[in-house]
């Protein structure tokens, strides 16, 4: 068997790729090893030049995508902000609210507000506590701003109240200043003012003048801010005057209050059967 | 070099200025084509094989020098070109169809970035310089070695 060696031409195209591809190991190696560094520094600032043309479509991309992702995080942010706002808002109410539980002396339940019924002329309001938590008819509502309303039905758990915006709610109240007394009530007209009838008209009363609970009706305890004087009028053929009064509390922002474990006085309430059976 | 080599390495420069200057801003989720590598399966199915394994490596070089990747293009393109010479269709009149551009053009990419991947995987786990030339060079003599050895014997 001969063996025949293949000749230099045959083989060039095999020794020139095996050449190629030696060097191409050796700088492999070499830049791995940190001999080829004068000639990277060189290709740097070549590729340096070449690049700089074209870097700002590279800028304007970059500046793209940036602000897809600003404008993103913008709105993650408002939302946010919108939270937080909302947050700091309760917490300030909820911290009135606490301080006012803390200075008053009557025996305070906290309840929130779960249901609103303000459209109509026999409005009302749901809180959420009941019978279980004592909270029996007849109690008042308060809130840190003053007088809301009182309980007209208890049920297990829930409670309804019927705010001073009913026709049907009755106070007995006075002036701060002056003493007199009346009655506050609601003529279904405007939801921004109530009424103080059986004012005297010679009773002077001030615009601004605060009115507060009497407690003359044994059925809510005294000096419960109710509202202040906005104006009067003289009833015509009577000696009365009606004071219209702006009240503290707005029904339509408010979301807790208090529930007033309020118990009439059974001494009082005695006296004055007595006394009407007496006059009988 | 004569003057339609010296014009080809120029029209292959020119690719690669695009690539580099262009190509590289155009990416699509990370991806780029490979322009140098269009060209030279054209340069191959035109020229000789020996001057498309010289551009290759020049080329290759050239990109690898502007890239600071040093030896990876040069070696998978000189072993693309090298391998798959003979598989391109050469010397034809005829137009290719657009399928067969896109199928010879996907394969040959495919081929080149397996080597390049390889050998980048493979260039950075044997950094050790004592091992690799013990693996290269110690290997390569002792394999030939043996097949002397059985050659000899066989021949007795």
């Amino acid at each position: 068997m001969r063996f025949k060696l293949p000749s230099i031409a045959d083989a060039k195209d095999h020794i020139i790729t095996a050449l190629i591809l030696i060097i191409a190991v050796a700088l492999m190696i070499g830049r791995y090893q940190g001999g080829l560094n004068n000639l990277r520094k060189a290709s740097i600032t070549i590729f340096s030049y070449l690049e700089e043309p074209l870097s700002n479509v590279r800028v304007y991309r970059r500046a793209l995508k940036t602000n897809t992702y600003l404008r993103k995080q913008n709105v993650l942010l408002l939302d946010e902000l919108s939270r937080l706002r909302a947050a700091e808002q309760r917490n300030e109410q909820l911290r009135e609210l606490l301080q006012f539980s803390s200075e008053s002396n009557l025996s305070l339940y906290p309840v929130q507000i779960v249901g609103k019924e303000l459209n109509q002329i026999t409005n009302s309001l749901t809180v959420d506590a009941g019978q279980e938590e004592g909270i029996t008819n007849g109690m008042p509502m308060v809130s840190s701003e003053g007088l809301v309303g009182k309980v007209i039905l208890s049920a297990n758990g829930y409670s309804q109240v019927m705010p001073y915006f009913n026709t049907l709610f009755r106070v007995s109240a006075k002036l701060q200043q002056s003493n007199a007394y009346g009655i506050v009530s609601w003529d279904g007209d405007s939801k921004k003012e109530l009424q103080l009838n059986y004012v005297p008209q010679t009773t002077d009363v001030d615009t601004g003048e605060v009115v507060v609970t009497s407690g003359y009706s044994n059925q809510f305890p005294p000096d419960i801010p109710i509202g202040k004087v906005l104006r009067t009028e003289p009833q015509q053929g009577k000696e009365t005057q009606r004071v219209y009064i702006e009240p503290f509390v707005n029904l339509f922002e408010i979301a807790e209050g208090f529930i007033v474990k309020f118990k009439p006085d059974t001494t009082i309430k005695n006296l004055n059967e007595d006394y009407e059976n007496l006059l009988q | 070099m004569n003057p339609e080599r010296f014009k080809n390495f120029g029209i292959g420069v020119g690719f690669l200025l695009i690539q580099v200057m262009l190509f590289r801003h155009l990416k699509i989720i990370q991806i780029q084509p490979d322009l140098i590598l269009i060209f030279l399966v054209w340069y191959m199915a035109r020229k000789d094989r020996t001057a498309a394994l010289l551009m290759a490596a020049g080329l290759g070089f050239l990109q690898d020098a502007i890239l600071d990747l040093w030896g990876l293009n040069m070696f998978s393109k000189t072993l693309l070109v090298f391998m798959s010479y003979n598989f391109i269709p050469s010397g034809s009149k005829k137009q290719l169809l657009i399928g067969q551009v896109f199928l010879t053009i996907a394969i040959a990419a495919l081929i080149h970035n397996l080597i390049f991947l390889g050998l980048n995987v493979a260039i950075q786990s044997y950094t050790g310089e004592q091992y690799f030339w013990q693996h290269l060079i110690g290997s390569s003599l002792y394999t030939a070695f043996v097949a002397s050895f059985i050659q000899l014997f066989r021949t007795n």
